[in-house]
């Protein structure tokens, strides 16, 4: 018995050192935000001579969005003879063949890819996309997305600086008014990118390519091997994959795109695990070379490290929580110990991973946005349902890299009502 | 009975931090998706573009008229319509100006409105402007200050020591003389007069460890290229880097600290630093220049090429010498200054 305490303990002290590691993370980030130098994208660099840009557009089932999206792309300003727009209609059932090639024979710029076979998935869509594309840049959105008229000169632009291999943009929720889950991720999105994405960017760490409103080099990008099929997260891995190996990725708050989030609980869920488990399989197969790599400075493999492990943090909470609880009835959770755990669990939940009460407060100060904020007590339950979910996505994971099953991709329920073609 | 007080209390204490956020929830004041401008695309030259459509709906309905009219532009406006325009020395202005044709003012006006000009518009020495269009050209004489924004279809040209204000842009020439001061230039090209050579200050690189001509000296701070080196590939500098006299650089250029163009360097690609450029003068860069730091570009540099577009943004200070050449964009977040 002495020995299981023993072991409780030291894991309790294990998870409280992770949870300050991430408290001061994020606490770094929102005072970057507030106090430090903001470095600039790109965006003001105004260029006549533009790479060539294929746009792709990952779509399976996608009817109720993909019309919006196509009307938007093809009055795109961007050179027309640079420009390409590739639906990839990915084993689609309802009509999305059918608009994309309605599309397709009005508008020569695009040109959709019908998948029938082969593996289904974004990452599966991509890499066959890939192969038939010869533009510089690849551009992704994802179908739900709404692109801005000018969004794609502002993320091609990038690529002028010989160190980008990726960017990504800022994700806004286009149905936020919707219900309280739909403001609640309106919240999260705003901290993800005003906050965290910025100021990983200012303090030249790892931004993150999102998977879309994101663009990347192409033939830099298949000469790395392209995208793992069996990877869940193929947007965390590409950027690792970059960064590994001596390319950056860069975040432009400027080029922002409105996204459906979920309106309903049980397709954030889903979502939420997918992303716990695509996220940790990237963790499984890039932390060795991200310790290793000679081409990452020593903040980036700090930063790069707690990144990959951020789904992981969690589980471990959860696990952490359970050790707690063991111990108390066992009698062993002396007071002082119980209080010390209990401020590390507020500390971690007020400014570690999900940070509501500095990061979403700073970014709604950021956005001017200010009456929202009051929003963010209900955070609280958001934390402890991703805990939960976040934990599965993660034992998911756990068991893919032991087991090494396959995996299926899961898409996103989309919630819009009418395609209206935006037009 | 005291157990139910507890109770309520106790209840009550765990709402409290819930009451502001169920109200928000229950009667939204905030509640909107935050906006995105979806016709949004990058335009040097918004703000005279955007004025002329405004200023054109709005009045030509009403173009015969001479005089002063009122009508909605962005709110409701007295709008002076004239053929042809003289302002006398040391008058004010309070009022938009439509001008047919011709526009002049003296010294010392003052315009607190803005102003369109169907032909050229000559400005006089020590004027202050809030906005002007111009579909002719644009002179500037020296000491006057833009308040917001100067636009013209053609050429403009500024005097000594002109604030050019948020933004000066032009479809041709734009042409400013020494002591301007600017944050936002767009020119076919954008080009500093010649001026009396004197000293011209700039960033005097600090700890640079060179062992001769012929080296190409790998330092803890600096990186340094020797003279008229020729390099095809693209050079990434980790550190500062010093490209020698003469050298030509084949690609593109970017360091993580302070980079310095020795006089005729030649940089066909981009050039992109997180520290200070120093460009000396007669270097010739072809791309865009981007510094995350401060920017001083020397005498007779050229950048970008006729025919193109490229840029120079630069997050703090620009300082332009005599006799330089820019092919399309300049932006300096803090400021910039012909010397």
């Amino acid at each position: 018995m002495e020995l299981v305490v023993l072991i409780l303990k030291i894991y309790l002290s294990l998870t409280a050192v992770i949870m300050i590691v991430y408290f001061i993370r994020h606490l770094l980030f929102t005072l970057n935000r507030l106090f430090g130098e903001q470095r600039y994208y790109y965006q003001d660099i105004l260029d006549s001579e533009l790479p060539t840009v294929s746009v792709l557009v990952p779509m399976h089932n996608e009817e109720k969005v993909a019309a919006d999206i196509l009307d938007l792309l093809i009055s795109a300003e961007y050179p027309q003879d640079k420009l390409e727009i590739i639906p990839i209609n990915d084993h689609s059932t309802d009509n999305t063949k059918k608009i994309v090639n309605k599309y397709a024979r009005q508008h020569p710029i695009i040109k959709p890819l019908h998948r029938t076979r082969g593996k289904r998935g974004k990452p599966a869509g991509l890499n066959e996309a890939l192969k038939i594309v010869t533009s510089e840049i690849v551009i992704v959105f994802d179908a739900d997305y709404l692109p801005p008229k000018g969004i794609l000169r502002d993320m091609a632009v990038a690529f002028k600086d010989p160190e980008v291999g990726a960017m990504m943009g800022r994700v806004v929720p286009i149905n936020t008014p919707k219900n309280l889950l739909t403001r609640l991720l309106d919240l999260e999105r705003s901290s993800g990118y005003q906050v965290d994405q910025q100021a990983r960017y200012n303090m030249k760490l790892i931004p993150q390519y999102g998977g879309t409103v994101g663009g990347f080099r192409r033939e830099t990008f298949i000469s790395l091997g392209g995208f793992d099929e069996d990877v869940l997260s193929e947007d965390t891995e590409l950027t690792y994959k970059f960064f590994v190996n001596g390319w950056k990725v860069i975040y432009a708050s400027r080029v922002e795109c409105y996204e459906e989030v979920p309106e309903e609980w049980k397709s954030r869920a889903g979502q939420i695990k997918r992303w716990a488990r695509g996220h940790s399989q990237v963790m499984f197969k890039y932390l060795w070379p991200v310790l290793k790599s000679p081409r990452i400075s020593i903040w980036e493999k700090i930063d790069g490290t707690l990144l990959l492990c951020i789904y992981a943090v969690p589980f471990l909470i959860s696990i952490g929580i359970a050790a707690s609880l063991a111990l108390f009835f066992i009698g062993e959770m002396q007071i002082v110990e119980s209080i010390f755990l209990f401020f590390l669990v507020v500390v971690y939940h007020t400014f570690g991973n999900f940070a509501p009460f500095n990061q979403i407060g700073m970014a709604a100060l950021l956005d001017g946005m200010t009456y929202r904020t009051r929003l963010i007590p209900f955070i609280f339950f958001v934390f402890l349902y991703n805990l939960w979910n976040a934990s599965l996505g993660f034992i998911n994971a756990l068991v893919d890299f032991v087991s090494r099953r396959e995996v299926s991709w899961q898409k996103t329920d989309r919630f819009r009502r009418k395609s209206k073609g935006m037009k | 009975m005291i157990f139910l007080l507890l109770l309520v209390i106790f209840i009550f204490l765990l709402l409290l931090p819930f009451i502001s956020s169920i109200r928000e929830l229950v009667s939204p004041r905030d509640s909107a998706s935050l906006r995105i401008d979806m016709e949004y695309c990058k335009d040097p030259r918004y703000f005279g573009t955007s004025f002329r459509d405004i200023v054109r709906k709005a009045v030509e309905p009403k173009i015969k008229n001479e005089g002063e009219i009122s009508v909605k532009l962005s709110k409701d406006e007295i709008v002076e319509i004239a053929a042809e325009k003289s302002i006398p020395p040391g008058e004010t202005i309070d009022h938009v100006l439509y001008i047919k044709d011709r526009f002049k003012s003296h010294q010392h006006g003052t315009f607190t409105k803005e102003i369109y000009v169907a032909g050229n518009a000559n400005v006089g020495e020590e004027n202050e402007l809030r906005a002007l269009a111009a579909d002719g050209r644009i002179t500037l004489d020296r000491k006057t200050k833009v308040t917001r924004w100067i636009d013209s279809e053609g050429n403009i040209i500024a005097g000594e020591d002109c604030d050019l204000g948020w933004s000066a842009s032009c479809g041709g020439k734009l042409t400013i003389s020494s002591g301007c001061q600017f944050r936002r230039l767009y020119g076919l090209p954008v080009a500093t007069r010649e001026r009396s050579p004197k000293d011209t200050p700039s960033f005097h690189p600090k700890g640079i460890e060179e062992i001769g001509d012929t080296a190409l000296v790998i330092g803890e701070e600096w990186f340094i290229l020797p003279p008229s080196t020729t390099f095809d590939k693209v050079v990434i500098s980790k550190q500062n880097l010093l490209i020698k006299k003469k050298c030509v650089l084949k690609s593109d250029v970017k360091t993580y600290g302070n980079l310095v163009l020795e006089e005729g360097v030649k940089v066909a690609g981009n050039i992109f630093t997180e520290g200070n450029i120093d460009i000396k003068k007669s270097s010739r860069v072809f791309g865009n220049v981007f510094s995350q730091g401060a920017l001083h570009i020397g005498d007779h540099v050229k950048i970008g090429r006729e025919g193109m577009v490229k840029s120079v943004v630069s997050r703090k200070d620009i300082l332009l010498c005599s006799g330089v050449l820019i092919f399309g964009y300049v932006s300096s977040g803090s400021g910039g200054k012909v010397q």
